[in-house]
Formats: structure tokens, sequence, C-alpha cells
């Protein structure tokens, strides 16, 4: 089943942002617990948190959902489910048709209106449902359970084909594990990203060659294709030259900026403790981020582009479970609102520190693409190119990203106990009992348990 | 940049002065301001600096950020320090980051622990009967002096003079003294000092680029231990080829006096050991494994990740081995890649995971080393005998120091994100094995092994919290510029 991202965005009655302020970090603070919303009794839910961000005409309600299958299913679902905790929340938010009032469809339509979904989605594990990957960790303990006991440890001395071989049967006779050894496979594209890139690549080269082909060769198309071949070169060197103007700009912005950025930090980072509520309660961590697009629409036009060419890599990429090299998001996205601000929410392993340090260390590159059309009063650092330097300066892009995250008020993992590894590796060790050659063989099978 | 300015280091930055057997942390709070600038400035005409070794006395002097605030300093100028020694080590923030909780919460701290009144409001507040009457808290913690003799003899008139000096005219007064046990204590085959569950401790340290050390290592060992002067000196390109942000003081008509220069952050943490609960631990293991007499060692050497005479794991799997004893040289990601060897979740190997955090080697050691710390501890209290049965109830550790230019991405990641992360490396639920605190059912250690891992249950708390704090270690002119400024 495929997964979805919803962000749902709605703006905040006038006075009301306090109460639900406060309504959000009660249901926060005991979200496993509660019933009213009942996240944690959704069975399609792996991630959701709500926060509150300026908007141009007041505050605005961020509902984040990450799920799987689609989201007006699961709207749905949720107003059948929790109709006095959707309503106890949104009834803070302006024109919301209660579902007290009985207009059922009225209320689902303003928020799937609501939702603008996500300029780029990244799902470290596509395919792989909340019931697969709750099933398979239960799997990994059954299997370790069994390899413990007493009564196996004369299997300690026994061949790995022989270990394998006793765990099979095991789970055979057990009915509660059993449905492992039947196949569930992921979608295509995440099993064999490679044949589909190679699918890909064969219209894409053909469409190359005869454009090329039709450039050299004499005939009617030659000079229009000749045309237009022209004008894409003289739009990309256009842009280049527009894009190091651009940031030749931004350094004089900077270099005439009244107090110096360390300053402006120094002074904002007072106000950290309220980001750190419940930041590293448990193994994973949320991070709710947001920043002012540059004025202008060649900085909309680069953002845009950066982020579709983000999400073809995302989609491609033959290494699943990574975002530019790092290994510890479970689901992230950027949005760009209505009012010109990039939203960026991120479910994460670790630490904030860990997580920031790897965006420096792994993919700074891909980031500063981003980052760099945005700003705050930190100011993104200098970059030139669209993707050198930037991020690289590690202390003020910490520092800018520390000053544009937006508390949390509630959030919700329905697996705070796995990462990212730990699902893949769960999924490796699934599939292993029945193939173990897709693994590597017995004995790097077993050395995942 | 090729040298430092070794004239206005403290010598702690670049030596655990080991040929100094005694040592003294010696705790002041201020009590009066304007003598405690005195003392301080004039204090900065004896502090050792990294220039010689010394041979009979070395004087350091490190800051809280609230003995900052005591001499006079206003919020405005504490404001470009480190957030976490702005902060303290025991906000409800720190304290999940460090993970300062259950036995190890500060409230309980002998020193280092928030204060009864006001400060923080701490997550899991103990009983007031709990807490002991004759505690230190931070906001007492002000100025810590660290002194250092070649021997007894020289170390007592030594603090006698030091304490006068800065008690004199109620300048200070004396809160606390930390007293490690005298070197060399017992020494490993390798010589170097073995800390109380048995093990040699000391081998591996970082190497600054352009101490003079560095010169002596190339290639793969280079690669592997040095590290970027700014990573332990403030005002030196950091592994990032970047300057690491540096306190700084307003000066007149908007100018900066850079006070960070040649200084560094010092952590102080006063970690108990509980030495007969190790012992009890790797004894009822290797008892259940069958009648193999190495066996409580190797069980030892696992959860460490090297022997007891220090030679590693990764070097030598199989048995100790006294001539590898001081090795240094080895990797994980070649010899090791599946903790078949070292185990991925022991102390050494979370500690500093070396080429095995990124797919190509080279680049893992450098990601890697953008979060060393260079360990200055020495241990407290008696050992306990060998052959004891019981435990003795007293208490004994390590008075665990150590240096990095930032606190955030060196010490609190090491101790965050690689020692007590259940999810380090693809583990799924367990801590370092020393320094994690395990749920009441017991902790997990994950041996890794053909054709099946070990999971060895039951570990117990071994060790505790016992106080804590950041200091800042100024530069020499530094310091003079902190007591006078206003
Ligand atoms: C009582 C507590 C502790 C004990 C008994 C202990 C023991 C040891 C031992 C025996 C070694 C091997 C000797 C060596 O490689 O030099 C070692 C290494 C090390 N320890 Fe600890 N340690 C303790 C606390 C800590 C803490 C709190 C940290 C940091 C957060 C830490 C970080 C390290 C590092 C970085 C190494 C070097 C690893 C390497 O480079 O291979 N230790 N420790």
């Amino acid at each position: 089943m495929p997964q979805s991202p919803f962000t749902i965005l709605t703006p905040v009655l006038e006075e009301h942002e306090a109460a639900l302020t406060e309504l959000l970090r009660g249901i926060g603070d005991k979200v496993m617990e509660d019933r009213e919303l009942g996240l944690s009794t959704l069975d399609r839910l792996h991630y959701a948190s709500f926060s509150i961000v300026r908007g141009d005409d007041g505050p605005l309600l961020v509902f984040e959902g990450n799920i799987d299958g689609s989201t007006a299913a699961f709207l749905e679902h949720l107003l059948g489910t929790s109709p006095d905790g959707v309503d106890a929340v949104y009834r803070h938010c302006a024109d919301y048709p209660a579902l007290a009032d009985g207009d059922r469809d009225a209320t689902l339509s303003y928020l799937l209106s609501s939702d603008i979904g996500a300029d780029t989605f990244f799902v470290a594990w596509p395919g792989q449902s909340l019931d697969m990957i709750r099933r398979e960790e239960l799997l990994r303990r059954w299997i370790q359970d069994f390899l413990d006991r007493p009564e196996q440890a004369a299997l300690r001395q026994e061949d790995p084909v022989e270990v394998h071989r006793a765990v099979v049967k095991a789970v055979r006779d057990d009915p509660s594990v059993r449905w492992a050894l039947e196949a569930e496979p992921l979608p295509f594209h995440v099993r064999r990203p490679r044949t589909v890139l190679a699918l890909l690549a064969v219209p894409a080269l053909a469409g190359l060659v005869s454009v090329v082909v039709a450039a050299v060769r004499p005939g009617p198309a030659r000079r229009p294709v000749r045309l237009v071949l022209g004008a894409l070169g003289v739009a990309a060197a256009g842009a280049v030259v527009r894009l190091r103007a651009a940031e030749r700009a931004d350094d004089q912005h900077e270099a005439s900026r009244p107090t110096d950025w360390e300053t402006v930090y120094a002074a904002w980072s007072k106000n950290l403790g309220q980001f750190r509520h419940r930041e590293d309660t448990k193994g994973q961590n949320h991070l709710s981020s947001i920043a002012d697009v540059k004025p202008g629409l060649f900085r909309l036009l680069t953002l845009r582009s950066v982020l579709a060419a983000i999400r073809a890599v995302a989609t491609l990429s033959t290494v699943r479970g990574q975002l530019g090299g790092i290994t510890s998001i479970h689901f992230a996205r950027w949005v760009i609102t209505p009012d010109r601000r990039l939203i960026f929410l991120s479910n994460f392993d670790g630490s904030w520190e860990n997580y920031l340090g790897d965006f420096v260390d792994l993919a700074a590159r891909g980031l500063t693409a981003v980052w760099t059309n945005t700003h705050n009063d930190v100011g993104f650092p200098h970059t030139t190119w669209l993707i050198e330097q930037g991020a690289r300066d590690e202390a003020r892009f910490k520092a800018f990203a520390r000053y544009g995250m937006v508390p949390t008020l509630l959030w919700y993992s329905a697996y705070p106990q796995l990462s990212v590894a730990n699902i893949s590796n769960n999924r490796a060790i699934r599939e292993g009992l029945r193939l173990p050659e897709s693994v590597g063989g017995p004995e790097f099978w077993l050395r995942r348990l | 940049m090729s040298t430092i300015e070794r004239a206005d280091i403290q010598g702690f930055v670049l030596s655990g002065y080991a040929a100094m057997h005694e040592a003294r942390y010696v705790f002041l709070e201020v009590a009066d301001p304007a003598g405690a600038r005195r003392w301080l400035g004039e204090l900065a005409s004896r502090v050792t600096t990294a220039i010689a070794p010394e041979r009979v006395r070395c004087i350091n002097v490190a800051l809280t950020c609230r003995g900052l605030a005591a001499l006079g300093l206003g919020e405005a100028q504490l404001s470009t320090f480190a957030p976490p020694f702005q902060e303290g080590m025991t906000t409800p923030y720190r304290r999940r980051v460090l993970g300062d909780v259950g036995p190890s919460a500060p409230d309980t701290w002998a020193w280092g622990g928030p204060s009864a009144s006001g400060g923080t409001v701490p997550e899991d507040r103990v009983p007031e009967d709990r807490v002991p009457e004759d505690r230190v808290p931070e906001d007492r913690v002000h100025v810590l002096l660290l002194l250092f003799a070649r021997d007894l003899d020289a170390m007592e008139p030594l603090l006698e003079a030091e304490l006068s000096l800065a008690t004199a005219d109620g300048a200070f007064r004396h809160v606390h003294t930390l007293r490690p046990e005298p070197l060399p204590g017992r020494l490993s085959v390798g010589k170097f000092g073995v800390e109380h569950f048995g093990f040699a401790d000391g081998m591996s340290q970082p190497v600054i680029r352009g101490s003079g050390q560095d010169g002596k290592l190339a290639g793969e060992e280079a690669r592997r231990h040095v590290a970027a002067t700014g990573e332990f000196v403030l005002g030196y390109p950091n592994g990032y080829g970047e300057l690491t942000p540096s306190p700084w003081l307003p000066g007149p008509d908007g100018t900066k006096i850079d006070v960070g220069r040649n200084g560094t952050y010092l952590v102080v943490r006063q970690l108990k050991q509980d030495v007969h609960g190790f012992r009890e631990l790797v004894r009822a293991h290797a008892g259940a494994a069958g009648s193999d007499p190495d066996a409580e060692a190797r069980l030892a050497a696992k959860l460490v990740g090297r022997w007891y005479s220090g030679a590693p794991l990764a070097r030598t799997p199989h048995r100790d081995d006294a001539d590898l004893a001081t090795d240094n040289a080895f990797g994980y990601a070649e010899v090791d890649p599946y903790g078949e060897r070292c185990p991925i979740g022991a102390h050494i190997r979370r500690a500093n995971p070396r080429d095995s955090i990124a797919p190509e080697r080279a680049r893992a050691l450098e990601l890697t080393n953008l979060h060393r710390i260079l360990r200055r501890g020495r241990v407290y209290g008696p050992e306990l005998p060998d052959d004891a049965t019981d435990d003795d109830l007293v208490e004994r550790g390590l008075i665990f120091m150590c240096i990095s230019a930032n606190l955030e991405r060196q010490f609190e990641f090491v101790q965050q994100t690689w020692c007590n992360n259940p999810k380090f490396s693809n583990l799924y639920e367990e801590q370092d094995p020393l320094l994690g605190t395990p749920p009441p059912e017991g902790g997990l250690f994950t041996v890794q092994g053909s054709p099946i891992a070990t999971r060895v249950r039951g570990l117990t708390n071994f060790v505790t919290v016992r106080g804590g704090a950041y200091f800042f270690l100024p530069g020499v002119r530094a310091l003079l510029t902190l007591t006078t400024a206003t």
C-alpha cells in the first residue's frame, strides 16, 4: 500500500491561539493514552503532528499526517472514530463546519480542501504499511526468543544452514507467525529500482538521440530543433547569470545587516527551552520548521525546481532508507505555503544534534540548494552556485535551522521504538526466512538476528 | 596555521600531567566579587601554560557560567558562551541528552546538582529526605582550581598556599575538593593506569593538529587519530575548517573582545563505579557458559572492547595479548564489520566507532573525528580487592574530565548519540554496557558471534553520576580580560 502525506493548513481564529496551543500540548503529553483524537488507535497512521506557524494573516494550524492509503479515506475514518476530538481542535479554526452540526461532508471537504500536500515527500520504506512494520517486529522478537531458549543451545554448534532450517520449521509450526513465510512484496519500483531506471532510460535516451539527430541531419526539422536547443541554452545561461546575481545581492545584504547573526542568535537562544520541551524524550524526534522564501519570482522558481529534482531522486533512488546519505529519516516533507513560506516537517531517529550534523556532513549540497532560497533573521549562510558552501558553514547553518524551528505541539509516532535501520533489518529477516539467498545466504541472515 | 599559541593555552589542554602523581580539584564559590577578580588576575601569572611540562607543580583554573556571573558579568556578556555551558548540566533537556536519570539524576549529586531553591524544576524530583545534606549545589560551584603536584610532599604546601590566597580577605569560600587517587596506582602491563573495573585506560586519545605530536603519525594512523586544532582549542580551524563560535565581550564602540581564543570547554563528571556489580554480572554469565576458565575475562573484554591489559579485541579477538596492550592502530570496518571480534555495542566501539560509521572508510574517519574528546580523567576511591566476595560499599569511580571546543557536537554527542543511544549502529535496545541506565528488569548487551549472537541480559547500573558541571578553561590573556571586564 502506498504512503501519502497530508499537510492541512487552516487559519486559527483570532484570540484562540493560546487555547488551541494548550489543548494540543495537553493531548501531546499523553498521546498514547488519549482517546479524544485517538491517534494511537488508527491503524493507518505512521506519524502525525500539530504545530502553529505564522501566516501573513495570522497564525495557521498545521496538521501533518503520514499515512497508508489515501488522505480522503484516512480523514473519513478519523471523522468517524474521533468526531469530538476533531471538533475540539478545529473549533479554534476559522470557518470550520463542526461535525456536531451534522454535515459530515462539509467537515470532510473543509479538511480536504485545506490540505496542501507536499512538494517533496520522502518515505524511507515506500510500500511498507504500518501493519507490516508491526508484524515484522513481532517476528524478529519471536525468532530471537526462539534462538535464546536454553533448549536451543545446541544450535550454536550448528552450521548456519541448519540453524536457518530449524527457525523456518519453528515458524511454520506456530500459527501466530506462520504468515511470515508467505510473500508480501514491496511495490515493484522499490524492489527493482534499477529495472525501473533502465525502463525510463530507454525512452529518454531514444528521445535524446532523435533530437541530436534532428539537429544535425539536414531536413525540415533541423531549423526548428536548433532554434529550440539554442533557446534552451540561452535560458540556462540566463538562469545561471541570474542566480549568481541573486547570490551577490544576498552577500551585499549580509554585509549591510545592522546586527551580525551571532548576536541575533545568541539573544534568541534563550527561547530554546520551549522547543526542547519534548525533544529527546524518546528515541525519535520531530522537527517542524518554517522559513520565508526570499522575495521575487526567481527564488520561488528555483526552490520549486530543486524540490522537484529531490523528489525525482528520492523516487528513483536505488538505495532505500536514506535521503542524500542520511539514514535516520522515516518520513519528511517540504511544502511551500500559499503565502510563500517553506515548511519542513521531519520524523527522524536520534537527536537534533545528530540530525543536523548529518545534514552538514552528508547532504550539505542538496539542503543548501533548498534553503538558500529562504531566509530568516539569522540568515542562510553564504552560498555560491546554488549548492556550494551554504550548509557547510556548520555553526551558522545549525543556528539558522534552530531559529527556524516551530514548537511541535503534538506529535505521534506509531513505532517510537523502531529505527529506520531496525525496520529494514526486520524486513530482511522476514525475506530471508523464505529466501535466505536474498540477504546473502543463511550466514548473513543470522547476522541480522 | 602551523603552530598553536602554547604560551596562552592552559597546560591541561595538551597534557594530563601524568608525571604529577597528586591532584586536587578545588571548588570555590565567589564571596567577594572584587576580591575574587583580583585573585584570578594574580593567578593568571601562576597558571601553568602549554609551553613546557612542569616538573613539580601545575596550576590550572576553570570557571562555570554561574562563576562568571558571580564575578559580575551580565547576561549580555554571557550570552555568547556555548548554550550548554550557559544552561548548565541539570536542566530537564540536558538530563535527557546526558542520560542523567534514575540513580544518576542530578538531585542527589554530591556537587553540581540543582539548588534547593529555584533554578530548574527537575522532572523526576527526589524526596527531600534523600537529598544529601552536605551537597554542594550548582549555584555554589563557581571556580575550579586544578592543582597538580609531583608527590604528596609537593602537594600539601601547594594546596595550603593556594587555598589561603583564594580565601584571603573573604574573596572565595572553599566549598568542595575532589581528591583522585595518587598516580601511578595500579599499572597494566602496557604501563597505563588501570581503572576500577580492572581495565587499562588512556591508550586512545585524539592527537591535536599543530601540537607537535601529530608529526609523529602518518598515513592511515594520522587520518585515524589527528583531529583539527579547533576541535579542542577555540580560535583555530575546526574539523570543518571553520572557527567554532567563540565567546566575546562587547568592547568600546561596538567592537568585540574575543575571550574564547586559546580557551576551551572542560567537562567534569564524578562517575561512581559499582565494581562488585560488574564482577557479579561477568561471573554469573561466564559461569553459565560452562567450564571455560577464561570466560569471565572474555565477557568483560566484550563489554569494553579491550582486554584487561588494554589489548584491543579488534586485533586479538580470542585471548589477551600483552604485546598489544597499548595498541591503538586498528579500525573495525575491514577486520570486524559485524562485531564478531569487538561487539558493535562495546564501550570503546561506541565511544569512538573509528572507520565503521560510513560506507567509505576514509570518509568515515573524517566524520568520526568530528566527535572526539580529549579525556583527562583520574581514578578516585580505593580499589576493591580482587578477592572481595561482598560489596564493601565504599565509593569509588572515575573523575571523568574531558575537553572539547564544541560541547554539543563532541562530548554530548558521544554521550547521547553513540554511548547511550539504543539505536546506535543498527542495534535495537541496548545502551553502553558501562555507562547506560538499564531498565529495572536489567539491561541487554549483544555479543555478535557465529553462527548466532549471544544476548547477555541482566546488566545493572554499573556507573552512576555523582556530580558534574561544565567549565570554561580560558586562555591566559582571556583570563585577565575576564577579571577586568565590567
Ligand atoms: C566510569 C566510567 C568509565 C569507564 C570505567 C571507562 C573505561 C574505559 C576504558 C577501559 C577505555 C579503554 C582505554 C582506551 O581506549 O584508552 C575507555 C575508552 C574510552 N572511553 Fe571510557 N570509560 C568511562 C566513561 C566514559 C565516558 C563518560 C565517556 C564519554 C562520554 C568515555 C569515552 C571514552 C572514549 C572516547 C574512549 C576511547 C575509545 C577509542 O578511542 O577507542 N568513557 N573507557
